[in-house]
């Protein structure tokens, strides 16, 4: 059995969370510093990922992302049980994105862009985004725009499985749902999207000149 | 760039108690995605995922919080002296303040808290002398971001101080700044 990234994430959270008793010196922090990077490497992209598409804003979600990993890093060392570490740091991003939206929207004005923000109703983190710059793959485009109409229990269900990359083991725990709920939820929304896309799509061709 | 693992190589083990769940969790998820709509979503993420330098700037925000054990990165030990100089300074200022007739003070910025609006009306960026080192001030009351910086950090691009400024200690440190950027008022 071949080594895959999962397994690379694990070694390098056990050799963080594990330590190495009576080590100092180069070698340890080396190791150490090796270990943290597999990390980032492993983790970040798919955090920035999911919370800039949750929040439309790339640089507010790197400052997310940013703030998430100090956390991780300060909190690594003292993990007992790091077999659910995946879905903790994605809780962590969760929550710090719900934080920075209500903060958003408790200081937005009256005639402010609350729909930029997450909505005023509902989950702040998985509402509906702001609609992302103009992609030039029509498919992407016709993606984003079927996105734009899930609900946002449906984008929460796509965004963790294919932005997050979490398996459905991972989300159960995240959301404390069990898989059987989730794979539905999940086929459900597969089934939205699609026939969303279909709408577009077909809208498009029928707007065609002939 | 490392990209988001797809299903069954996505994420935490699939062996264990609940392996055969997510195994045929994973077969009926790919049978409802179909591989057409799997493609563009694996696209969609890569597009947003793409930030060019992300993952260095997520490890050096981090790396100082970073301390399994007593292990260190170098540049940690330099800026924690220089944080215990710049609070002990920190305190003596405060002491010396609270003895400062209110009379001398400057109204107040609208919206901000007096100490903090003074301070800003020195200026982004103020050195101030501490007896070990130089502290570079810059305060930027706009976004909500205090930043303390040392001139003895590698960088003074180093973002760490910034991130620390947003997190628990926020309060204490803004409250440090405060003093310190009033400190150079006075010495101005």
């Amino acid at each position: 059995m071949t080594d895959g990234p999962a397994d690379d994430l694990r070694r390098a959270v056990e050799r963080i969370t594990q330590g190495d008793e009576g080590k100092r010196g180069p070698a340890a922090r080396l190791g150490t510093e090796r270990a943290w990077r597999t990390i980032i490497e492993r983790l970040g992209p798919r955090v920035f990922a999911l919370v800039r598409s949750r929040c439309g804003d790339a640089d507010l979600a790197e400052e997310i992302a940013q703030s998430v990993f100090v956390t991780v890093a300060e909190k690594l060392s003292s993990m007992t049980d790091v077999s659910g570490f995946e879905s903790w740091v994605f809780t962590v991003a969760l929550n710090r994105l719900r934080d920075e939206m209500r903060r958003r929207t408790r200081h937005a004005r009256p005639s402010g862009d609350l729909q930029a923000v997450g909505g005023a109703s509902g989950d702040p983190a998985f509402a509906a985004a702001p609609v992302p710059p103009v992609e030039p793959d029509p498919r992407i485009r016709d993606l984003e725009r079927a996105m734009q109409e899930l609900s946002p229990s449906d984008r929460e269900i796509i965004d963790l499985r294919h932005i997050g990359g979490l398996s459905f083991q991972q989300m159960a725990d995240l959301l404390g749902e069990p898989i059987g709920t989730l794979l539905s939820r999940h086929h459900r929304a597969v089934a939205r999207l699609r026939a969303s896309i279909e709408r577009t799509q077909k809208g498009a061709s029928s707007d065609a000149i002939p | 760039m490392q990209m988001n693992p797809q299903h069954s190589e996505g994420g935490g083990p699939v062996e264990g108690p609940n392996g055969d769940a997510e195994r045929h969790a994973v077969q009926l998820a790919d049978l409802a995605e179909g591989p057409e709509l799997r493609d563009i979503l694996r696209r969609r993420t890569q597009l947003l995922a793409d930030r060019a330098g992300l993952v260095d700037r997520l490890e050096a925000a981090s790396r100082g919080s970073l301390s399994p054990g007593n292990l260190r990165f170098p540049s940690q030990r330099t800026r924690s002296w220089g944080r215990v100089a710049a609070a002990l300074v920190a305190a003596a200022i405060g002491v010396a303040l609270f003895l400062w007739p209110q009379s001398q003070q400057q109204p107040p910025i609208d919206g901000a808290p007096p100490a903090l609006a003074q301070a800003v009306d020195v200026g982004a960026g103020v050195l101030v002398e501490t007896p070990s080192e130089p502290v570079l001030v810059s305060l930027l009351l706009d976004s909500d971001v205090v930043e303390v910086r040392s001139s003895a950090l590698e960088s003074v691009d180093d973002p760490i101080d910034l991130l620390r400024a947003r997190d628990a200690s926020y309060r204490k440190l803004v409250s440090e700044v405060q003093l310190i950027a009033l400190a150079a008022q006075g010495v101005r």
